[in-house]
């Protein structure tokens, strides 16, 4: 019973930071049940993928009047993403991948030192920033799209969902208010996921003992993030962002250096 | 010339929480059924070590009478919820159709297609 109990906090902290941040939870899903709980990678993953889909769902059904996904950004962008992926996929045989993870910690460092500089040239500007303003138009779509399609890359190249480049791409590129970049994001790898999801099921990846106490703690963890996500101040957030950006680049780098 | 803003404003709200409705019951239902399943095998005491038995595939879920009751219906609760993403898809679409959005219409045609590919590759395998 333990064992399931620690399932469902370990689904319930994913739900809340992937709903805060615009992930859909997987960065902090997989390693935790590949370390803690010694599951293979592959069920990991199959887990994962449930699991990102469970954030999705649950900042849907939590998000309030205003502070939804904006769908028409999203669809677009994903079209723009789903072909990077394939293009990484169709790459990732024939790129040294050593020389890749560190090509990609660099590129994430940039991203948060991007967001940081951003914040700062948008407070000197207007001084008055909402986390979620209405009437906004998101801007460079050109450069919004060719972001996509090389998170998308990424996503292809090493496997990861890309949540975390999609949000500063809307928020610091596309000028998208950063509460809706981050369900946009939600919805976004909501579909990413579900895009291979049955292929895990259907090679008997996914294992209903693990996924169910797991998604039902992300499912409820991302309704109470959605719900903080609204009381929570930008600057916060926007901290928290860059900060798991810095995580995540040296965390890249470290295994670059190291392969 | 504000009115109708307003009225169209309206009406998307209505349209929104109507998809996101629809969304919310699919979801539910889903994570009602892996919480029934997953409580049936609890309390039968079935092999409670974890990884445990993988979901059933689609081809056995149609012969459901066979199967140990508790294993089918997380399975098929995991499986509605992972139709979720492609519901809202269709559901924004066919609001793009009404609202002739060709643009919107046209990016959810393509991840819609995506999606259905996988889901036909993936129960293929």
């Amino acid at each position: 019973m333990g064992l399931f109990l620690g399932l469902f906090a370990i689904g319930a902290g994913a739900g809340v930071l992937g709903a805060l941040l615009g992930l859909g939870g997987g960065i902090f899903l997989v390693p935790a049940l590949t370390m803690i709980f010694h599951l293979p990678i592959r069920v990991a993953v199959g887990t994962s993928l449930v699991g990102v889909i469970a954030t999705s769902a649950g900042v849907a059904a939590a998000s309030s009047r205003g502070h939804g996904a904006d769908l028409g950004l999203a669809l677009r962008l994903e079209v723009a993403t789903a072909a990077g992926a394939i293009a990484g996929g169709w790459a990732a045989g024939l790129v040294n991948p050593r020389m890749l993870t560190i090509l990609f910690a660099l590129v994430v460092f940039f991203t948060g030192f991007y967001v940081l500089y951003k914040a700062r040239r948008q407070s000197q500007k207007s001084g008055t920033e909402q986390l979620f303003q209405g009437g906004y138009r998101p801007h460079h779509w050109l450069a919004g799209l060719s972001l996509a399609s090389l998170a998308g890359m990424v996503s292809g190249l090493l496997g990861v969902g890309g949540g975390f480049i999609k949000v500063p791409v809307m928020y610091s590129v596309m000028d998208v208010p950063l509460g809706i970049a981050t369900t946009t994001s939600n919805f976004m790898v909501g579909i990413t996921a579900a895009a291979s999801v049955f292929l895990y099921y259907q090679r008997g990846d996914v294992h209903p003992l693990v996924v169910v106490p797991t998604a039902i703690g992300v499912f409820l963890g991302a309704i109470s993030g959605a719900r903080t996500l609204s009381r929570v101040k930008l600057s916060w957030l926007r901290a928290a962002l860059v900060g798991l950006l810095m995580i995540v680049g040296a965390q890249m780098l470290i295994q670059g250096l190291q392969a | 010339m504000k009115k109708s803003e307003t009225e169209q404003e309206t009406q998307t709200e209505i349209e929104d929480l109507s998809s996101q409705r629809a969304a919310q019951i699919v979801s539910l239902t889903g994570l009602g059924l892996m919480l029934v399943g997953f409580l049936t095998v609890l309390l039968k005491q079935m092999s409670l070590a974890i990884p445990g038995s993988a979901s059933l595939p689609v081809s056995a879920l149609v012969q459901a009478a066979h199967e140990p009751f508790g294993l089918t219906t997380m399975s098929l609760g995991i499986l509605l919820l992972s139709l979720v993403p492609s519901l809202r898809v269709l559901l924004a679409e066919e609001r793009f159709i009404r609202r002739r959005e060709i643009i919107n219409i046209l990016a959810a045609g393509v991840v819609l297609f995506e999606l259905f590919l996988s889901i036909h590759v993936g129960i293929q395998v």
